[in-house]
Parts: C-alpha cells; structure tokens; sequence
C-alpha cells in the first residue's frame, strides 16, 4: 500500500529539539554571576533570562546539572564530599556524617554531598570550596583558604618509576613518532587501519565498537567535511582515566587524535573535557601546548 | 472572489518502500516506522511519542527489530529503502516488558495513582495491563521525589512522573509557555518549572496543555468545587464553545449529571484552536454554578428612591468619607449583595415584565424614539444580539442600540469600513503560518487572545519574523524578532515613518496600488513629512529600527498585521487603523494567504453581535441604518416602519442621559459602570435614569441603579451561535438548566416583545437564526445543521464541504468601487498629556484571567485564586525613584478621580508609565480614564491619561478603593 504524504518531512528527533532556544551557551554567563557574587541569586538568574530571552528552565537545566554551581550563599568555606559510585564505594557515606559532625555547629563550614570532581583517584574525594583534595587535607585546605589561598590544587602525577607502561616513547623527542610516520608516508592509512584491527581495540564507551573498523568507514565515507571528536568526558561509572591520560601522557591523546584526523581525512578536531564534573575545568591545557605546533 | 480553505499544493515528494510485519508499504520520505506502522493499522506501544509532538525518543517503549545492531525506537527513525520491520518478535517484547516493569516500579500504587483514581486513562497502566504486569516487589524502590500542590487546579505527582518529555514539548512547542524543564540529574531527575519553583508560583499561565499532554499521574487537573473528576466514559460530554474571548476556541465540558456540576473541560479540535485552551476556557467555568446568581426577578423597592448607587464602593465621595466605608466587610470584591439586596423585592416573571413594558412603553409614548436606548452584549449570542436590536428598533422607532464593541474596536471597524469597505478580518490568526512578517501591534495577546498568541509563537518558531510594536514589553516581545517598545500614542507618527521608508526603498507594489487602491498620492505626499529620524523623535524608537522594520515589511512577500485594543482605543483610533490599512495596501500584503488585516475581537461574540446588527449605525450585516434601500429591506422583512435617524452610541447615549434625552434603557448583560471611561459621569447619567431595566446573572454594579432586574441564564444555560474573530460561526450548546427561575435571555426578550404589541413567536434560537441567514448576505447557506462541531467561516459558499472562506479580498475590495480606499493620517498627540502635577501616562487593559467587569472571572475559583487583587504595574527604576515597594499600596490620582491599590514592580512597563487593569471595581481603573473620544469610531480614549502616584503614606487606616475628585 501507499500512503499518502500528509504529513511534513521533517527530521524528527532529539536533534530537532537541541538548540530549540537561539543564543550563545548559558555556562559562562553563569560562571561570571558566580564569579561576580560568589553564588547565583535569583534576581541575577531571572536578569539573565530576561536579557537573554531564554526561559528560566534552561538555566535550571544547567545550574541543577553541574554541581559547581551554587543556588545558596555560601556559608563560609564549602566542603564538599563525593557521593558518586567509587568514593561511595569507599565509605563516603560515612565520611560526610563524620564531617557534618566536626563541622556541623560551627556555621563557617558548610558539609555538602556532591557528585563526582573527576577525582577518583583520592576516593572518597573531597572539595575545599571547589578545590579537590583528600578527606584528611581538609583541615589544611580549610586552613589555606582562611590565609586566603585560592590556588587550584595541583594535578596529582601517579606515574610509576619507570614511566607508563602503554607509552612506547622513552625520550621526549620521540615522541609523535608514528604521527610522523603517517605524515611523512613511511606507513600508509590502509596499514594504520589494518593495524587496529588485527590488535582488536575496541572503543569502551558502551557499544564496544572495534576502532579500526569505525576508522575505516569513515575514511571510506564521502563527505566535504568530518570531524574527530575526542571523548574526554570521564563519564564511565567507577572509572577513572581520562584526566589522568591529558594530564600525564596527553602526547599520546592528541597523537591519537591528529592520526585519527589524517586517516579517515578529518579537517577539524576537537576535544571535550570532564564537563560533567565541573563546567571547564581544564586539567591539561598547559601540557597539551606542548605539541601546538602540530595542531 | 475569494479564497477557501484548500490543502496545500502538492509538491514533488520523494517516496521509500519498506516492509512492516511483512506488509510492502511505500511512504513519503521522512515518515517514522511508528507513523508508517500506524497508517497501515499496525499499533506499536508508545509512551512519549504523542502525535500532536514532535517526537524525542526518550522512553524506548516503541523499539522495533529491523535487523539492525540494537533496536531502534521507531517513533523517531524515519522508514529507510528495503527496511524489513519487525514490531512484535519476542524480543522485543520483552524489552518493553522489563521497560515497563522499571517504570512501573516507581509508580505510585494504583489505587493512589492520581490518573488511575480519576479519569482512569493512564496510560503506562494501560500498557503494563497489556504486559500482565501487576505489583512489583522485587525490584529497589528508588526515594520519593514528591507532590507540589501549589497549583490551584493543578497537582503534580513527581513519583508519578516517566520523564517522557511530553509536558515541556506541550508548553513549549503548543502553548509556547517555557516554563517546563528538568532539574537534576541521575535518578532524583524530575520535571521543574522555571528555577525548580512551586507550579504555582511560577511563570506558569496554567494553561492547562501539559496536564492534556501527560500519559501518567504526574499532571492532573484537581477537582474544582467538589466535583469529582471521573472517568469519560461515566460523564456526560457537551462539545461547545469556550464563553470568554474572541479566539473561540472549541471545548467540551464532561458533564456530572449527579452532581450537577462540570467535572472537567477539554479543548476540542477545529480548524482555529486545534485542541488548544487557555486557562479561562479550561478552567474559568464554574461562575455558572455560582450561589450568587440572580433566580428571581428584582423589583426596586419604593423606600429605596430616588435612585443612586447602593454600595459603598459605587457611591460617590460625599458618601464614602465619613468612615462608613467597608463597615467590617473586607475591600475589594464584588458587589455587596448584602448591601444592594434589601433595596430590592423579588417579583413574579409576569409582575416584572409588566411593569418593564408598562413603563418603557409609557417613555416612549411620551418621548418618542429619542427616550429609549438599549445596550446588548458581545457576551450573548448572535440570536440574542439579533432579537434584542429588533426589539429597540421595531418596539421603540429608535437606532439607540449599542454594545461594548464600542468600547474595544469601534474605530478599527470604523477605518476599515472606510478603507477595504468590510470591518471584519481578512484572514485567520492561524493565516500566520503562511506569512514571512507579522506585525503584532497594541494587543497584549498572551494575556487577551490566548490561543490565538500561541499560533504566532508557533509560527517564530518555523520562520515567520515578528515585529510586535507596543509600549509595553508584554510576552509577545520575548517571542518578537523586533520589539518595538514606543511611546504611548505614537502609532501614527511610527507608521507614517515606516511607509516612508517602504517608499524611499521603492519597496512598494506598483502594480497592486495601481490596481487595487485609491489615493496612494496622497498618502505617499503625507508619509514623505515623516522621515524615520522625525518618527524616531516623536515615537522614541529609534531610526534604525524603524529602517529595519521597513525593510523586512517591504521585502516580505506575505505579511499580515495583527492588532488589539492599543490601537483603536485612543482619540486617534479611527488614524492608527488607517496606517495599518495602509502599511497592508501599499506592499500588496491583502488578499493572499499569510497576508491581510485582523484586528483581534475582545469578547467571545464581538464579531457576531456586531454582525447581527447590534450597533446603532448598522442594521444586520453592516447594512447603514441611514440607507434608504436598507432601510427598506428591513421594514418589509420586520413588517414595521424604522427610523430613518442613525442612533447613538454608548458613550453618546451616556450624554444624552445628562442632557435629558434619553430617559428609559434596557441593559442586557452589559455593565457600563465598569468599563466605560469616567465612571463619576456614568455614575450621574444612571442616576438620573427614569427607568433602567438590568438583565444579568449576577448582580452589577450597574444593576445598583436598576428599577428592575430580571435574571437571565448563563452562557452555560443556552443554544445559540456565536461567531468568533476568525468569523468563524460556532454553535454554543446548553450544559445545564438555568437556576431558580432564572430565563434564557432570548426568551426574556420575546416576552418584552410581546408585551409592547410584538407579534413575536420564536420556539428556538434556530428559528431565529433561520429568520437572520437570509438578512445577513455573508452569513448565506449556514445553518445549524451545517455548522456541525466545528463551526465555519463565512463567507462560505459550500458550508456543507468546505470550511469557508480564510482570505477575503483575494480581487476586490468590499468597497464600492472594489478598491481600497487609503487615507493619510497625520499624528496628533494624547489629549491629556502628562504634566508636572501628573507625570505619569497610564494604561489600562486585561489580565490574563481576567475578563471585563470580573462578573464572571472573578467568580471562578480558579481564576481569582491566580489573580485576586488589584494591581498598578511600576517600572522598577520609576518604583525606586517613587519610593514604592512591591506588594504596597500605592494612590494613583488624575484629574477625574484616585485609586488605592497594591504596587506591582514589572520589568514589562516602560519608564514613565503605569499599566492597571480594568477588572477590579474595588480600584476601578476607570475611574481615572479620560472619556475623550475617537471622532470617527467614537471610541474613549481608555490607553492614554495623565497621572500622578505616590506611596500611600499612611497604610494601616486605607483599604484599597477608588473615589472621585
Ligand atoms: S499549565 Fe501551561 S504554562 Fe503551565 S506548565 Fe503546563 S503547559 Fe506550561
Ligand atoms: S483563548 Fe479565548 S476562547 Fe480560547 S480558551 Fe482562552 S478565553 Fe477561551
Ligand atoms: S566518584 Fe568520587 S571522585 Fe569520582
Ligand atoms: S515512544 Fe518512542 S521512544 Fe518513547
């Protein structure tokens, strides 16, 4: 049978709905409030709708998302505890009672639950007014901030002696070895796909998806323009790599991404970062720099 | 000629085959499984797919086999070549049977379950029904996340809630409301209006879309007084019309016989409002059901004349000042019947109606047509309208009928006439989908044509640009690609700018002003004295903008300008009418789809009424009373002689009142003390009546001055047509029996009829109708049989097939000569503009809940609990600067009177004006208003007078209130 087109052709879906409200991200607008007063108050938020013409619920949206963002004043110092599955599963439960305890009466510190900082590597991780640490360096992170201490705290480096055992560059200077290799046509793209797929990686974002054979569909795909994106969203529960990865071995992140660029013939990269944790947050901008001149 | 409603032309359309449970269909590209599945009679399970939105995807309760790696949520994957669909394999049904076990799981229990225990139709039961699913006890109940019963009528059950999505498209994309979205994340995830805020302090406008929308308990509506909301099935459903605005929106009341009452009210589709409702029409109903409504007929007792006002708030000054004011009741409200009912004794029909014709039949003999006037209503039906002109003009010899038309668009239709020769609209609120450009000017229609408004959102959503041009920043402006925020009283000076410019661009259409106008010289030699730099100067909008809006109304090739009361009611009326005639003529923007002219109509029944005659210039259909062929037409068709004199209008029958010419009036469900302007002159004139008869529902405040009242039904109570802003023609049917011995009012009027020597015999509003049909040229071939549940159009040529007509003038005009007939207006300013002493402009309009006098909203429980006081919207810098704070009392003073009542600080207004609805009588706004008049519409000037506002310093010892000064 045929049926009759009555109804319009339109792509239906999600996509359809994504950027339903015109105008530029909401995040740094909010950011700057934050900033600015040092929480949101409501009459700021309902300005900014206003201004914006966005509705209030887009905000509500983003500031219920991100645990970073602070519907309160702040009552002194904030500590925050991380309730997510890893420090869960070290006791965090436990922890933030004691902390409330301690700290309950003295109305400077305030005790809260937050989601993960994308600090599993500390379970049960903790935050001195956003600034992560362990639950025993609060009193000290307390103490620094009374001195008036805004430092970020510094990226903890875990690299055993003898460096990683997945990086095959042992000097500096050899690094982005196989990405020259590529460039400099001593291996061809085929071999690259090849490679990757007698090795049998496979992406762990759920589908377990092999990489070489998404490398290859995609360099076999027509297209004017493609994209490689690199996941950095530290978004798997009970995991913890991806700040790890961009804050020690990073050349290896974006070699990764460049050779992905070449092989399928992508014109544009970019990377996302650990936004569910705390909007942009950058954990390794200084570190990636170091290979700028190939970007 | 004209157009008709027709499907849109077909356009190649490119196809796909595919097979669905082994059925070889072929659908248009872009098709969903789910939708292909449906048209071949295949039902797949859904949840948050909802025909009437787009589809998201977010439950996969619809997930099909197509052989693929997963399976695909079909009512969001469009159908693919050589697809081979699999609805129903085992698999897949299992997934939806632990989908629905997981969703189930966090239910409420469901002899709980707020959907369940009501109108029975939730539908994730219904689909675990299917799945045999009974109680899960097996599975980890996660933590509740709560009720929120802020709403008056509407109660949120969180645990109830799937997250489908369904609610936030429904006030997004129907209602264009924004005011749902979600908050959190992970499992406490739960729906949030605006920041996470109660429902019912939020911006919601209760609409009432999002409780249609939602498959499960989580949105319901909540009884209102006491009647339970029951399953449909047990109720009886009436399919009506929303009594309230001009939009017309088609609804059905679930009626519970048992108990009397309205359970509940649904939108109902029609070609206009398409299911849609907004909270007068979903939950504004039960003023009917109110205990004070009128069921016996009022004769004034003798101990209570002379006459005059009979409560505190009515009487004047003198009266009020000495402390007698209030006496322990609380401000505000209504009228008092406690204080009003003892003047009155209740009478027999017989006794009443006796003595109404006795003593206007006995003015008249003695002051001829000249004694009497007669004001209908936009409320009553067209069958109303039409009984009640033919009684004053057969009974009495006079053309003294008028109604509220006067008081909204009396000077659009006035301009119109004059220009396109035909004072309705050339084209629907729902036309906007075809246009490019609309201009929405002076009509806050968020709040007053509700429906309507969420038509135009809808449009901006797929492209069409809106210039919304008003001085105050209502919420159309947030929907507007140009807000075009200008003085008061302006429009002239802003149009003249802006076909200026058109000019200058060469941007007009040679050939249609060649063709299909007169006068463009002269217009064109008016307009070239307004340069956008001279209007930006008197309009305070500046000239880019004003270049701007040029450009794109210039360039557009369909545009159509929507307009409401900020442009007739001013002393300029008729002149701002005629530059949108103007800016509509000189671009060729009439008479194609997405193009034309639609001044938005108040009242549910302001296009009917006026239609069916009930204004003094006009016999039925707009044929002039001082035409002799139509005057003609008429005596043969009423079989009497008619008075040759054109009548008087509202504000001129209040004149004549003071000036000793009109002696005797019949009021008919009108409440002039309320909404005329200057209600120290009205309180005078009725004062001074020698016999007013009142017929209303409740008592007004206009019925203070009555000698008799008689009772008569509500809209609720009776059968008739109304015709809607659209000219659509809608028959209204009867929910209930009128109370006590309250009348329909169609009778009432026949029994006066008879009573003056009439020879009237109606049996039933469609006899009258019948008797109106061949009178009224546009209203030829409808009848109630034809007019079906959708109602239609006129004109309309096949009422029987078609729809009707949606654009007029497609090759003429109405005129005579059928061309559009342009007039230049030069820009005058206010008449009373504002001084040292008051250097406030104020402004005066509606409420979203409110309608009119507040007779009847304020009388619906969900309406007054909205919007229960009176307010004065301040620009918060003005607040500042005035020392005035939210929430406070504030006296607002003109030269014609004062009112006290509660600051409202509003980002909406803009500096140096005040906004104060009219619906309050406890701070009756138009005690301040200025009653100058538009000299061509007649219209007063209600959005323009000078005034000043202080804090009130002292305020233990003041009540909200108005008096005069
Ligand atoms: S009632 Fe209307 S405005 Fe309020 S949330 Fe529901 S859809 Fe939106
Ligand atoms: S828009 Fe008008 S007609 Fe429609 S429901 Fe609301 S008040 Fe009634
Ligand atoms: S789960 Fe606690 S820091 Fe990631
Ligand atoms: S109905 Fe299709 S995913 Fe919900």
């Amino acid at each position: 049978m045929t049926l009759e087109a009555h109804h319009q052709a339109k792509v239906p879906g999600v996509e359809a709905r994504a950027g339903k409200f015109r105008g530029p991200s909401l995040i740094p607008m909010l950011m700057a409030i934050q900033e600015r007063c040092g929480w949101l108050p409501r009459e700021e938020l309902e300005a900014l709708a206003r201004e914006q013409r966005r509705p209030l619920y887009e905000i509500e949206g983003l500031i219920s998302f991100y645990p970073h963002f602070r519907t309160e004043p702040p009552q002194g110092a904030t500590v925050g505890l991380c309730h997510d599955l890893a420090c869960w599963l070290k006791g965090s439960e436990e922890r933030i009672a004691q902390l409330r305890e301690r700290y309950g009466d003295t109305g400077d510190v305030e005790i809260t639950g937050i989601s993960c900082p994308g600090r599993c590597d500390i379970a049960p991780a903790a935050t001195v007014d956003d600034r992560p640490g362990r639950v025993e360096e609060i009193p000290a992170l307390l103490e620094a901030r009374r001195g008036g201490s805004r430092e970020p705290g510094p990226t903890v480096a875990y690299g055993p002696e003898g460096g990683w055992p997945n990086d095959p560059y042992e000097r500096v200077e050899h690094r982005y070895g196989a990405l020259r290799a590529l460039l400099s046509g001593e291996i061809t793209p085929e071999q690259v796909i090849d490679n990757l797929q007698r090795s049998g990686l496979r992406g762990m974002g759920g589908a377990g998806f092999p990489t070489g054979r998404k490398w290859e569909l995609v360099r076999t795909t027509e297209g004017s323009l493609k994209y490689a994106i690199c996941n950095a969203d530290e978004s798997e529960p009970g995991t913890f790599k991806d700040r790890q990865l961009l804050a020690e071995q990073a050349h290896l992140v974006l070699e990764g991404l460049l050779m992905g660029m070449v092989v399928t013939g992508a014109r544009r990269g970019g990377s996302s970062s650990a936004t569910s944790t705390a909007p942009r947050r950058p954990c390794c901008t200084p570190r990636s720099s170091t290979c700028g001149s190939w970007g | 000629m004209t157009q008709t409603n027709h499907a849109p032309a077909d356009t190649e359309q490119r196809t796909v085959s595919l097979t669905i449970d082994g059925r070889e269909l072929t659908v248009p590209e872009g098709t969903t499984i789910w939708q292909a599945a449906k048209e071949a009679g295949i039902e797949i399970p859904a949840l948050c797919h909802d025909e009437r939105y787009d589809p998201v995807g977010v439950c996969r309760m619809c997930v099909v086999d197509t052989g693929g790696r997963t399976f695909p949520a079909s009512c969001i994957r469009p159908c693919e070549s050589g697809m081979e669909v699999a609805t129903s394999t085992p698999e897949v049904e299992r997934s939806r049977a632990v989908l629905t076990e997981l969703l189930l799981a966090d239910q409420p229990p469901r002899e709980e379950d707020p959907k369940q225990t009501t109108t029975a139709d939730n539908e994730l039961i219904e689909v675990a029904d299917n799945y045999d699913i009974a109680t899960i006890d097996d599975l980890f109940k996660g933590p509740g996340r709560g009720t929120d019963t802020s709403n008056p009528v509407i109660a949120v059950d969180h645990d109830s809630c799937i997250l489908c999505d369904r609610c936030v498209r429904a006030c997004d994309d129907v209602q264009g409301n924004d005011v749902i979205g979600r908050s959190g994340k992970g499992y406490s995830t739960r729906i949030a209006f605006d920041l996470n805020d109660p429902m019912g302090e939020s911006s919601c406008v209760t609409c009432g879309e999002c409780v249609s929308a939602c498959p499960t308990g989580a949105l319901t509506n909540k009884p209102i007084n006491n009647i339970p909301i029951r399953p449909r099935s047990e109720l009886d459903a009436v399919d009506t019309v929303c009594p309230y605005c001009g939009v017309g929106c088609a609804l059905t009341y679930y009626v519970d016989r048992e108990r009397g009452g309205i359970s509940f009210a649904e939108g109902r589709n029609q070609p206009g409002n398409q299911g849609r409702l907004c909270v007068k029409g979903r939950y504004g109903w039960d003023y009917a059901a109110s205990p004070q409504r009128l069921t016996a007929p009022l004769i004034r007792v003798d101990s209570s004349y002379p006459k005059g006002p009979l409560s505190a708030d009515v009487k004047d000054e003198a009266q009020q000042s000495n402390g007698k004011r209030g006496r322990g009741r609380k401000p505000g409200g209504l009228v008092p019947y406690e204080e009003v009912l003892p003047h009155f004794r209740e009478a027999t029909w017989d006794e009443a109606l006796d003595l109404v014709a006795r003593r206007l039949g006995g003015i008249f003999a003695e002051s001829g047509p000249e004694g009497i006037a007669g004001f209908g209503s936009a409320k009553c039906s067209n069958e109303e309208a039409y009984l009640f002109q033919k009684l004053i003009r057969t009974a009495f010899r006079t053309n003294n009928v008028d109604h509220c038309t006067r008081l909204c668009h009396a000077s659009s239709v006035a301009a119109l006439f004059e220009g396109v020769g035909s004072g309705a609209v050339s084209t629907t609120y729902g036309d906007i989908t075809n246009a490019d450009v609309a201009i929405i000017t002076g009509s806050n229609a968020t709040a007053n044509h509700p429906v309507a408004s969420s038509f135009f959102k809808q449009a901006r959503r797929n492209g069409t640009k809106i210039i919304y041009v008003d001085p105050r920043s209502g919420t159309v402006a947030d929907h507007a690609d140009i807000f075009c925020q200008l003085k008061p009283g302006t429009d002239v000076a802003l149009y003249n700018g802006i076909m200026h410019e058109v000019i200058r661009l060469g941007l007009v259409d040679r050939d249609f002003l060649a063709s299909r106008t007169t006068n463009y010289e002269e217009l064109a030699r008016t307009v070239e004295a307004y340069p956008p730099e001279l209007a930006a100067q008197i309009t305070g909008v500046d000239a880019d903008t004003i270049r701007e809006i040029a450009r794109l109304w210039g360039e557009a090739n369909a545009g159509v300008i929507y307009w409401g009361m900020g442009i007739s009611q001013h002393t300029t009326g008729t002149d701002n009418a005629r530059c949108l005639i103007a800016m509509c003529s000189i671009t060729g923007n009439v008479g194609r789809p997405g193009t034309g002219l639609h001044p938005l109509r108040g009242q549910n029944n302001v296009q009917g009424a006026s239609d069916a005659g009930l204004i003094p210039m006009f016999y039925p259909n707009y044929q002039s009373a001082g035409d002799e062929k139509a005057r003609v037409l008429f005596e043969e068709a009423w079989g009497t002689e008619l008075n040759p004199e054109k009548g008087l209008t509202v504000t001129e029958i209040i004149k004549s009142i003071l000036d000793g010419g009109v002696r005797g009036m019949y009021m008919l469900g009108e409440n002039p003390f309320l909404s005329d302007p200057n209600i120290n002159k009205v309180r005078k004139a009725l004062s001074q009546l020698d016999f007013l008869v009142v017929q209303d529902i409740f008592l007004t405040e206009t019925a203070e001055f009555a000698d008799v009242i008689l009772p008569a039904s509500s809209y609720l109570e009776k059968d008739g047509t109304y015709t809607n802003t659209d000219r659509r023609v809608q028959r209204g049917r009867k929910v209930f029996d009128p109370p006590g011995d309250a009348r329909v009012d169609w009778e009432i009027v026949q029994e006066i009829a008879q009573r003056l020597g009439l020879d009237w015999n109606y049996r039933s509003p469609q006899e009258v109708f019948d008797e109106m049909v061949p009178l009224m040229p546009d209203y030829a071939n409808l009848s109630y049989d034809n007019l079906g549940s959708e109602g239609k159009l006129y004109p309309n040529p096949d009422p029987e097939h078609t729809d009707g007509t949606v654009v007029l003038f497609d090759d003429r005009f109405n005129t005579a000569d059928g061309l559009a007939h342009l007039v230049p207006a030069e820009w005058l300013p206010g008449k009373e503009l504002p001084s040292e002493e008051y250097p406030y402009v104020l402004n005066t309009g509606r409420l979203l809940e409110h309608w009119h006098t507040g007779s009847m909203t304020r009388r619906s429980f969900a309406l007054d609990s909205i919007a229960p006081r009176a307010e004065a919207y301040v620009h918060p810098e003005d607040a500042d600067e005035l020392g005035l704070k939210d929430g406070e009392l504030a006296r607002v003073t003109s030269r014609r009177g004062e009112i006290v009542l509660n600051v409202k600080i509003s980002h909406r207004e803009a500096r140096g004006n005040i906004f104060i609805p009219f619906h309050f009588r406890e701070a009756a706004a138009n005690l301040l208003t200025i009653d100058e008049i538009d000299p061509m519409g007649k219209i007063p000037e209600f959005k323009f007078c000078a005034v000043r506002i202080a804090p009130v310093a002292d305020r233990v010892s003041t009540t909200v209130g108005g008096s005069a000064s």
